[in-house]
């Protein structure tokens, strides 16, 4: 029921190696060219103003979005390439935490999590009618383990954000991945809220030795949490360093960079606005 | 900041300025007036010969009473079949519907070109009436309930399709997007993320249409697709008029009985507060039953955790979910089982049905060429003319109906009035009609009148009890007085909610009005009735074609007006 890991990664070898990637949506170009090398088990923060490319290189990482050009490899696997059987394979190794949760509000939180293990069900139970016992019994393990076990059988979409966002994280840890992208993991949650999903999520990373990608939008908590920053502006690596060389306005460039350079770019929406 | 300058010296602008939009709908709303006025012309519809003819009504009802209800069992026996004729006729129609759905949803197709095929599928079917489909199967596999069904069925896919598809298109993305993220093949990720989002709109829908289905199947016994139709077409044939109100009687209470069944289960599958989204699914009499019936009692507290449990506890919610979809499926079963239908019989007689459809093809337009324009134009004079009026009559009934525009007892006097004139099938109005104003078209234009009255008062009253109350209250207080109120902040915001649902009826109108000719309503469905008397399959597939022609025209012109209003 259960196959091995996802196929040809090396070990001790870049987690993700991204050469000349350019992704263009109609006359926007939302990553340009942008070279980056991820080694396994770096835990690195993105940052970024709205619209900088940073959710769309996530979702080139996994193969949500097909870039335009350039080369992706994730663990391994060119995910520009692959297609059908290969990317499940991948993306059942890569978790994937989104902004808005992403569950399925109408079923029970015990059933969002064990649909974290459908690309390594196989027939006859194929994760359309049920799952097996034993599925449902590793998904109340990691609902313990982010403290939401006794919210199993309640219905997704009557639970807060933050127990969302925890129970998003069970449904991850259900997939047993070795790489982790959060796309603004924190973004929808209060402050209080929002620092203790992360200390939860960062926890889980640092026990399970994943390597991590996180777009985030708190400079502060990004320096406090990550190995190594890299700063996007207008698709491209603007910023790439360690939190401990560089002070929080060096940071803060990157923003203001866009601001200016947004702003440059669109006099008429100015007059409009 | 300037926002915009205009230029000094041009006159300001106070009012929107003309777009393509604005000038289109315009040009339609005028050619709608031409429309009406041409149309009620080439009728001859007047008010008059109801009052002349309410003699013939009074004297014709005087022939009615009282009911004689000796065959009672018989007719009882009968009313069940053409339940079980409805049931299993929605079951196929959900069944097919089901892939048709998916396959239309822009956010499921696998295919641009799938998508266009089922939406075609979608097309084709609602255009074509059911009882244009009972003719075409009773010819083929002969008089019985199985060619009710296979109408009822093919028919019923278009509207649940469409309704399927577009509650398909409102689950939202994120999920679906997350569980592929976890590497779920396609058909994972549609078990997962949106099949759970969108099975208790699709039963509801469905158990919509078997309220639609149930009242369709009463018209198709008049072409030989059995059931109680066949035997009132019977009894109305040899003038039996004390038995045929006995089984309008039974018909009625069939009618009131499913909307209450079916609208006590939707509720609680969709749960009291969650409002229907189709217009066409309007929360009824049997809902406001239900909503009391089930108010919702507290659950009892969470059992203890049980660290062994894998499955949710049988909380009184879920024993009800389950309930209900192992009843249907009993239903189902039941009503092959009463009805003695053979389902094999379809496949063996599928060469018959595909030689009966060829017999259609090509059309003949020439037999009926002068009739099959006139006749067009007719029934759309006969649908333009009873939805204007019926909307019209509809405004104040929809007001009284209103719960937060009337006293209690209007209200549930206006409400008890739309129960009862919804639940007489049109063919029976039409045939009171035709008795009171004689054959033509002025009958078929009263019977769809007092249809349209039914149905838009129902949805005005509806839609009037949700506007919100702020926009009333700040308006009172700018010192408006009361009529202003009810026109600024009740009637003008759901206008265009008006005009799309008078578009709506427009289309079922006119598809109704292709019915009425069988029983002496005049337009196109007199020449459809004549032609099939006289097995001239071909004109009747020229007339079928036209129909269909007028119905996708109308539909285009609907969509387009719905799109730019809304």
């Amino acid at each position: 029921m259960t196959s091995g890991g996802p196929p040809g990664r090396a070990p001790g070898g870049p987690a993700v190696q991204v050469s000349q990637l350019s992704k263009v949506f109609g006359t926007t170009t939302a990553l340009d060219q942008m070279d980056l090398t991820v080694p396994s088990g770096q835990v690195l923060a993105i940052l970024g103003a709205s619209g900088s490319g940073k959710s769309t290189l996530l979702r080139t990482l996994n193969g949500l979005v097909a870039p335009t050009s350039g080369e992706v490899v994730v663990l391994g696997t060119d995910v520009g390439h692959a297609h059908g059987r290969q990317l499940r394979a991948l993306r059942r190794g890569v978790g994937f935490i989104f902004q808005q949760f992403g569950l399925v509000g109408r079923i029970t939180v015990l059933e969002n999590v064990v649909s974290g293990a459908l690309g390594r069900i196989r027939f006859p139970r194929a994760g359309v009618l049920s799952y097996p016992r034993s599925l449902r019994l590793e998904a109340l393990a990691h609902l313990e383990r982010v403290g939401l076990d006794s919210r199993a059988f309640q219905r997704a979409d009557t639970l807060s954000g933050g127990q969302q966002q925890r129970v998003a994280i069970a449904r991850t840890l259900m997939q047993h991945p070795t790489l982790l992208l959060a796309d603004e993991p924190v973004a929808s949650l209060d402050p209080e809220t929002a620092a203790s999903v992360m200390t939860l999520l960062l926890d889980i990373c640092r026990e399970e030795r994943l390597t991590v990608i996180a777009s985030l939008h708190q400079v502060e908590v990004a320096r406090g949490w990550a190995d190594r920053l890299v700063g996007l502006r207008e698709g491209r690596v603007v910023l790439d360093a360690s939190p401990r060389d560089i002070t929080s306005d060096q940071v803060m460039a990157i923003y203001r960079g866009a601001r200016r350079a947004a702003g440059a770019q669109a006099p008429s929406a100015a007059v409009i606005g | 900041m300037t926002i915009t300058k205009s230029r000094p010296g041009a006159p300001v602008r106070t009012t929107p300025p003309w777009t393509r939009q604005r000038a289109g709908l315009t040009a339609l709303a005028v050619a709608g007036v031409a429309g009406l006025v041409a149309g009620w012309h080439e009728i001859g519809m007047g008010v008059l010969p109801l009052f002349t003819g309410i003699g013939n009504i009074f004297r014709f009802l005087g022939q009615t009473v009282p009911p004689e209800f000796t065959g009672f069992p018989h007719i009882v026996n009968l009313a069940l079949v053409t339940v079980c004729m409805a049931v299993i006729g929605t079951a196929l129609a959900a069944v097919m519907a089901v892939p048709v759905g998916f396959m239309a949803a822009r956010n499921t197709t696998i295919h641009p070109a799938a998508r266009w095929v089922a939406r075609s599928i979608i097309v084709v079917c609602r255009s074509v009436p059911d009882l244009v489909f009972a003719i075409i199967f009773v010819e083929a596999i002969g008089i019985g309930i199985l060619p009710g069904v296979l109408a009822l069925g093919f028919h019923s896919v278009g509207m649940l399709g469409k309704l399927y598809a577009e509650a398909i298109e409102q689950v939202p993305a994120p999920p679906r997007e997350a569980v592929t993220a976890t590497g779920a093949t396609r058909l994972q990720n549609l078990a997962t993320s949106v099949v759970p989002q969108v099975i208790s709109t699709f039963s509801s829908t469905t158990l919509y249409r078997l309220d639609i289905n149930l009242r369709s199947s009463v018209i198709l016994g008049y072409v030989g697709a059995g059931g109680i139709g066949f035997l009132l077409n019977e009894d109305m044939g040899v003038l039996q008029f004390r038995q045929a109100v006995a089984i309008v009687i039974v018909i009625f209470v069939l009618i009131v009985g499913m909307e209450v069944v079916s609208a006590v289960i939707r509720r609680s599958l969709i749960g009291v507060e969650a409002p229907l989204t189709s217009a066409a699914a309007r929360p009824g009499l049997g809902d406001r039953i239900a909503a009391r019936a089930l108010r919702s009692r507290p659950e009892r507290p969470a059992v203890g955790f049980d660290r062994q449990r894998v499955r949710p506890p049988w909380t009184r919610e879920r024993a009800r979910q389950y309930g209900f979809a192992g009843g249907a499926l009993v239903l189902v079963a039941v009503s092959v089982w009463v009805t003695k239908i053979n389902p094999v019989q379809v496949i063996t007689s599928a060469r018959q049905i595909w030689h009966t459809v060829t017999l259609y093809f090509p059309p003949d337009f020439t037999a009926a060429r002068s009739g099959l324009i006139t006749g067009t134009l007719q029934s759309a004079s006969v649908a333009m003319v009873a939805t204007v009026v019926g909307l019209l009559l509809a405004l104040p009934i929809g007001l009284l109906a209103a719960r937060n525009v009337t006293s209690r007892w209007v209200y549930r006097c206006a409400r008890a009035f739309l129960v009862v004139v919804r639940a007489v099938p049109e063919l029976i109005l039409a045939v009171v009609f035709v008795v009171a104003v004689g054959l033509g078209l002025v009958a078929g234009t009263f019977a769809l009148i007092v249809g349209t009255v039914g149905f838009m008062s129902k949805l005005i009253a509806d839609g009037i009890e949700e506007v919100s109350p702020m926009p009333r209250e700040a308006v009172l207080s700018a010192g408006a007085t009361r009529p202003q109120e009810t026109v600024t902040s009740v009637l003008l915001p759901s206008a265009p909610a008006l005009v799309a649902n008078g578009m709506y009826m427009l289309d079922v109108n006119f598809r109704s009005s292709t019915i009425l000719g069988l029983v002496g309503g005049g337009g196109i469905g007199f020449l459809l009735s004549q032609s099939i008397q006289v097995l001239a399959y071909r004109t009747t597939g020229a007339i079928i074609i036209s129909t269909f022609v007028v119905v996708l025209l109308i539909e285009v012109v609907t969509s387009w007006v719905r799109r730019h209003l809304i």
